[in-house]
């Protein structure tokens, strides 16, 4: 039996239709892209092969690839005069007329993941993806042989947006075949150069099955949400699935994994003839699952008790920290920056309080030993 | 042990001082941010590394927005600091583009809207701004009068400029140079313009447009500005000294200035008190029997005229010109007597707070006074020139026909 070469399919990020309604993204120059191609599809297990970044519109820039764990760099990855490796991540300067970086990736034997990356153009103040060049889907059967391509899941991602503190972003999915239509993010502090992704999947085997009845399972990631988050999520549930499975519309609820499943204050907003909408709120974004409940006779489900409700945005409640596992390389969370001027400042604030405070211990002191030594001599 | 312990106590009072002082000149940043070896060159390298250290959040990165401003400063500056000398000879450079900019002087703001420079850029005015003049900064930090600016609001707004006046002289219009020392002490960048004398806007513009990277709308006043300079110089400097007419300038009641000096030469008159300041007594004046009388009409803290009365409503300013006019003791004098006694208000002269940076139209009407015939209408026409900075410079909406009293009378009598 001829042992299968085992091919790998590499599963690009499958952006289809971009947010087309946000309220708080930078404007993006037109001209600005980065670009992103592959010398092959389907490397073979352990092989090299090369991506190529192709530049326009960006005269003084940075991009940022990070590859997919099991891939790797070799020892030179790139012939690009400014560049780092960082774990995963591979950065670059673009120095004025560069309008192509290749670096290379080794395959790992097994594994699919998708590569993706971001670009800053600090000339001109805006931000972006880098996109996936469209290739040949039919080449792409034929690379593969009698192995399928993997078909992708909806999913659609927002790329290279601000959000300053205290206001509210909203992202739209229109268009496309999520369950998710709208994302509205606030946060406590501003943010730069964020990306969210919306891809529905099937649950992993891993994580254990959402109570009720699932109706669909979507992870939602962010990259660069370095801040405190409050969100709502905006969610349809088509009404032939609620009426096949015989499903009491008010259970109908937002469920987020996150360790363990916790029920989200969910609100039915409206519906029409297809589907019924339902917003949501969360304090983050991991693996999410919509269910709901059976009709059991007359009396409606009584609604669980929230264990994650919306509050200001202050310090983050111990539970609504990520455990380790659910981090992934590119959303570190970074400590609170401080400018260099903040910095001195509040160095200077230190540096005035100690002193003062030792003057004052000096005083204090000086004083006590003079009016015990006055009342020495008074009394002799 | 009494005087250990006091000499101990001073020594520790006096070291609590130091930090202090030095923290606050720490506090603030010079050079081009990313110019890791502080030559005042950022070069390729040193930018593609602040780069790197960005997008990969590493340890000592610089900010998004000082990573911007290195961008800008490499491809617009040529990786350099841009350095001018300002109106007291002082060398100052500029490390990054300017976004922040406090005024301590009306005439800083002018001067600013002049070049287009962007509203949201001026982050600290002067009090007691005209508002008819500067409709727009109402909501603006105040960081004082002109003449004390209030330092520690300074500070606390964290420009990256401050403009302050250039050289006062003795006047009393302030202590620049204290401000200036003050301010540097505590790391601000100050560069020093007053825009108040008919010579030296063009090149205080031109400075400043640069400092700003406003150069094409310096160019496009300075050639308008210098068109109209050179066309009234170029007339009355060929003006024989026996056609000069003698002028008496006056700012109060026998009180003259060495301000008046230059404006009343170039517009070919001859100061009958020329090079001298302070009080005068009438006899001089009386004894000079001068052919011209100017009254600068001023206050500083109430300005006489300007843009807020109907153009119509000279009644203050004839008030004044009926008091010269009915002294006992100028009857005889020539300007009394052929009603050349003219008034002018200082919103288009060269003093100090309210001038602005106009005296260019004072000039103007001067030229017209001295020599109605060198200046007829249709070559010189002070209203006209007037109402095109305003409009074309100054972007406001008024209208001279409408609004806004500066001399009386306007022509020659």
């Amino acid at each position: 039996m001829q042992s299968r070469d085992k091919k790998l399919a590499v599963i690009l990020s499958a952006a289809t239709v971009f947010a087309v309604l946000v309220s708080a993204s930078p404007v993006m120059a037109e001209e600005a892209e980065v670009v992103r191609c592959f010398s092959t599809t389907s490397p073979s297990p352990g092989d090299e092969f090369t991506v190529t970044l192709s530049i326009s519109g960006i005269q003084i820039g940075g991009i940022v690839e990070t590859i997919p764990d099991g891939f790797t760099f070799p020892e030179h990855p790139s012939d690009c005069q400014y560049y780092e490796v960082s774990g995963q991540r591979i950065a670059f300067s673009v120095i004025e007329e560069t309008t192509e970086i290749k670096y290379k990736v080794v395959a790992p034997s097994s594994d699919i993941g998708a590569f993706s990356g971001f670009w800053e153009d600090f000339l001109n103040k805006i931000n972006g993806i880098v996109q996936d060049a469209d290739y040949d889907e039919e080449e792409e059967e034929e690379d593969l042989g009698a192995t399928p391509t993997p078909t992708p899941t909806p999913s659609s991602n927002v790329t290279g947006f601000s959000i300053e503190a205290g206001e509210e972003a909203s992202l739209t999915f229109e268009g496309t075949d999520l369950n998710v239509s709208k994302i509205s993010i606030k946060v406590d502090k501003s943010v730069s150069g964020v990306e969210i992704v919306v891809q529905e999947n099937t649950k992993p085997e891993n994580i254990p099955d959402v109570s009720g009845i699932p109706y669909n399972y979507f992870n939602i990631t962010a990259v660069n949400l370095t801040a405190n988050v409050t969100a709502k999520i905006e969610f349809k549930v088509n009404k032939p699935w609620i009426s096949d499975n015989d499903i009491n519309e008010t259970t109908i609820k937002l469920n987020r994994y996150n360790g363990n499943w916790t029920v989200l204050h969910t609100s039915k907003l409206s519906e029409d003839k297809v589907s019924s909408y339902f917003e949501a709120e969360t304090l983050g974004f991991s693996l999410f699952a919509i269910s709901g409940e059976k009709k059991i006779g007359a009396s409606p489900t009584p609604t669980p008790e929230f264990e994650e409700t919306l509050t200001s945005i202050t310090t983050p409640k111990p539970e609504e920290e990520e455990p380790a596992s659910n981090h992934t390389p590119t959303e570190q969370t970074l400590p609170a920056k401080t400018s260099a001027k903040e910095r001195d400042t509040g160095l200077t604030m230190i540096v005035a309080a100690t002193t003062a405070l030792i003057a004052a211990v000096v005083i204090a002191t000086y004083f006590a030993v003079f009016r015990s030594r006055r009342r020495g001599g008074e009394k002799e | 042990m009494r005087k250990v312990l006091s000499c101990l106590l001073v020594m520790l009072l006096f070291a609590s001082c130091l930090p202090l002082a030095v923290t606050a000149t720490a506090a603030r940043q010079t050079g081009i941010p990313g110019d890791t070896d502080e030559d005042d060159k950022l070069t390729e390298v040193e930018l593609a590394g602040a780069i790197l250290l960005f997008m990969l959040e590493k340890e000592g990165r610089l900010e998004l927005n000082e990573l911007r401003d290195a961008a800008h400063v490499y491809v617009y500056w040529d990786g350099e600091p841009r350095t001018i000398v300002d109106s007291v000879d002082r060398t100052v450079r500029i490390y990054k583009p300017i976004k922040r900019v406090v005024c301590t002087f009306p005439h800083h703001i002018e001067a600013l809207r002049t070049l287009k420079v962007s509203k949201d850029t001026i982050v600290g005015v002067p009090s007691r701004l005209d508002t008819v003049f500067f409709p727009e900064f109402a909501d603006v930090t105040c960081i004082g009068f002109s003449t004390g600016p209030d330092l520690e609001a300074i500070l606390e707004i964290d420009p990256d400029i401050v403009l302050l006046a250039g050289d006062l002289g003795s006047s009393a219009m302030g202590d620049p140079d204290e401000d200036q020392e003050q301010l540097e002490a505590a790391g601000e960048t100050v560069i020093r313009f007053t825009f108040n004398q008919v010579e030296t806007i063009p090149e205080e513009i031109e400075k400043l447009g640069y400092v700003f990277e406003k150069e094409d709308e310096a160019e496009e006043f300075i050639d308008w500005y210098e068109n109209i300079l050179n066309s009234i110089k170029g007339k009355t400097s060929e003006v024989s000294p026996e056609n000069k007419p003698t002028v008496y300038s006056e700012y109060l009641p026998y009180a003259i200035s060495t301000a008046d000096d230059e404006i009343i030469a170039l517009a070919g008159g001859k100061d009958v008190f020329e090079g001298k300041n302070g009080d005068i007594n009438k006899e001089e004046v009386m004894f000079e029997k001068p052919d011209i009388i100017i009254r600068v009409v001023w206050g500083i803290f109430a300005a006489v005229g300007g843009y807020g009365p109907d153009a119509d409503d000279t009644a203050a300013l004839k008030e004044v010109r009926d008091d010269i006019m009915s002294r006992e003791e100028l009857q005889n004098v020539t300007a009394v007597k052929n009603e050349s006694v003219y008034i002018i208000t200082s919103h288009i002269w060269t003093y100090l707070p309210y001038s602005g940076n106009k005296a260019l139209i004072g000039l103007c009407y001067l030229a017209k006074w001295f020599h109605h015939v060198l200046f007829p209408d249709t070559e010189l026409d002070p209203k006209a020139i007037h109402q095109e900075y305003l409009t074309r410079f100054q972007g406001l909406d008024i209208d001279l026909d409408d609004k806004g009293v500066f001399v009386y009378p306007e022509k020659k009598g």
